[in-house]
């Protein structure tokens, strides 16, 4: 789509719209790049080429989208609405989305690296198989990785838990910190540094400073960080 | 240096990616050949060059070096810089190096010279992957800083910088934790400091007041005690940062 910018503007409130925006190289995975200030983000891999962009905007503000480089950008340029964004990408798309106010972030399905963030509001990811990189500060985060994409991840929030599944195979050094809540996990965890403080009552540790441990032999580090929740680290297939 | 027909085989020969077959010829060959075997030499004692990556050299380097070469031949792949200088580095050992003949005595010094080029390199490397557009390739640039034992001004600046502007709390979260190792520089708690007055996440908070007590800064008082009185700041920030105050005054009574 190198014909410059699309401006969508959707008239009718409380009416979904749909478009249909192209990567300017298909044949290669392209990037969606969402900045919203409100509302929430719903991301669905799918067998397709193009991207499609389902908005229902109450407020009837318009969203901008633009594409260079095969990356393409959906802005609310700051305005927003609690309306959802939802989107139909190719699965090997890497997705790039931030929101601040009144709206989760949904992703499913995706091959792609994932970067998420949001500020009041959850973050779910469900059967992504790239590296994700996820936080949020009022909010948990929930993540179902289908596949141990073999990178350094994070995932932190400051209130609200962590639930996060990784496949049995996982070789991973976790960095896990919960300061006030407990850490459970489903893998066979072997802890590398003495000075943090940990009780070891049937898989379930309490860690006042950051317990480093490693799954499976060890791997790119893996974060995991929460202030005020706990974190359950689980064993997928 | 090695003979020609062995130049690609002792590479292989090295990270052990050799068939038995093609390991034993090689073998034979170094029993007759010194020059060989002092090639060898100076690639085994260079193997810190196998840990610019988290994995050890296996075939799967070796293919995927080929798959990066590959990769740029076609011109519309989107090259990764630092995965490129990684190239250029392998490229000139396998090349270069051997290319001139040297004289024995020569190659203690040249090994000397070979470790610190390799050193620039990988912290080349890491500066690089400090500036990736990916946000997990940035963390891998972070988690890569912890390989080497005194990375050079170069870095530590590098690090800094990643603290104060990355658009990533992920990454500028991991960045603190990075810089803790190099809390006796004065730059790098000047760092902490300033990035602790224009934080906004909790997490990135909390960290940096963690690293301002453990590195004993008393410079950090001031800014600790504006962040404690700001009731826009997160309760439990402000409470950590009382607690900081009163460590640090304890500390320097």
């Amino acid at each position: 789509m190198s014909k410059a910018a699309a401006l969508l503007a959707f008239s009718a409130a409380g009416v979904w719209a749909q478009v249909t925006a192209e990567f300017s190289d298909p044949s290669r995975p392209g990037t969606v790049r969402i900045e919203r200030a409100r509302g929430g983000v719903t991301i669905s891999g799918a067998a397709i080429k193009n991207v499609r962009v389902l908005s229902r905007n109450r407020a009837e503000e318009p969203i901008s989208i633009r594409e260079s480089g095969n990356v393409l950008t959906i802005d609310d340029n700051g305005r927003g609405n609690d309306g959802d964004l939802v989107l139909q990408v190719p699965f090997a798309t890497s997705a790039v989305v931030k929101t601040v106010n009144s709206g989760t972030i949904r992703i499913e399905n995706l091959e792609g690296e994932i970067e998420a963030s949001n500020v009041n509001g959850h973050i779910l990811l469900h059967g992504v198989k790239g590296a994700v990189v996820a936080d949020t500060v009022n909010g948990k985060i929930v993540a179902a990785l289908e596949r141990a994409d073999p990178k350094p991840m994070s995932f932190i929030t400051a209130n609200g838990e962590l639930d996060v599944t990784f496949p049995a195979n996982l070789k991973a050094t976790l960095r896990m910190k919960a300061d006030n809540g407990d850490i459970y996990t489903e893998f066979e965890v072997t802890i590398r540094n003495e000075q943090s403080r940990v009780q070891n009552k049937r898989g379930q540790w309490r860690s006042e400073t950051v317990t480093i441990g490693q799954v499976n032999g060890g791997g790119p580090e893996i974060r995991l960080q929460t202030l005020n929740g706990k974190i359950y680290i689980r064993k997928g297939r | 240096m090695p003979c020609e027909h062995l130049r690609d085989s002792l590479a292989d020969y090295l990270a052990g990616a050799l068939r038995a077959g093609e390991a034993k010829a090689v073998e034979a060959h170094l029993a007759v050949c010194e020059d060989c075997r002092s090639a060898v030499r100076v690639w085994q004692r260079l193997g810190d060059l196998s840990n610019l990556a988290e994995e050890t050299p296996r075939r799967a380097m070796r293919s995927r070096f080929d798959e990066m070469l590959r990769r740029e031949t076609r011109p519309p792949m989107r090259w990764q810089p630092w995965a490129m200088a990684a190239g250029l580095l392998i490229a000139g050992f396998l090349g270069g190096r051997f290319a001139v003949p040297t004289p024995a005595t020569e190659r203690g010094g040249e090994v000397a010279a070979l470790r610190s080029e390799v050193r620039n390199l990988r912290e080349a490397v890491i500066v690089s992957m400090l500036r990736q557009d990916s946000a997990t390739e940035r963390l891998k640039g972070i988690q890569t800083t912890a390989t080497l034992d005194r990375p050079d001004s170069e870095v530590v600046a590098a690090l800094i910088d990643t603290l104060r502007r990355d658009r990533n709390v992920n990454v500028r979260l991991a960045a603190v934790d990075a810089l803790k190792r190099f809390a006796s520089e004065p730059a790098v708690r000047r760092g902490f400091t300033e990035s602790l007055a224009a934080a906004d996440s909790p997490l990135v908070q909390i960290a940096l007041i963690d690293a301002l007590v453990e590195s004993r800064d008393g410079q950090a008082a001031e800014t600790l005690r504006r962040l404690e009185s700001d009731d826009s700041v997160d309760n439990l920030v402000r409470q950590r940062a009382q607690l900081a105050v009163e460590r640090l005054k304890a500390r320097h009574e």
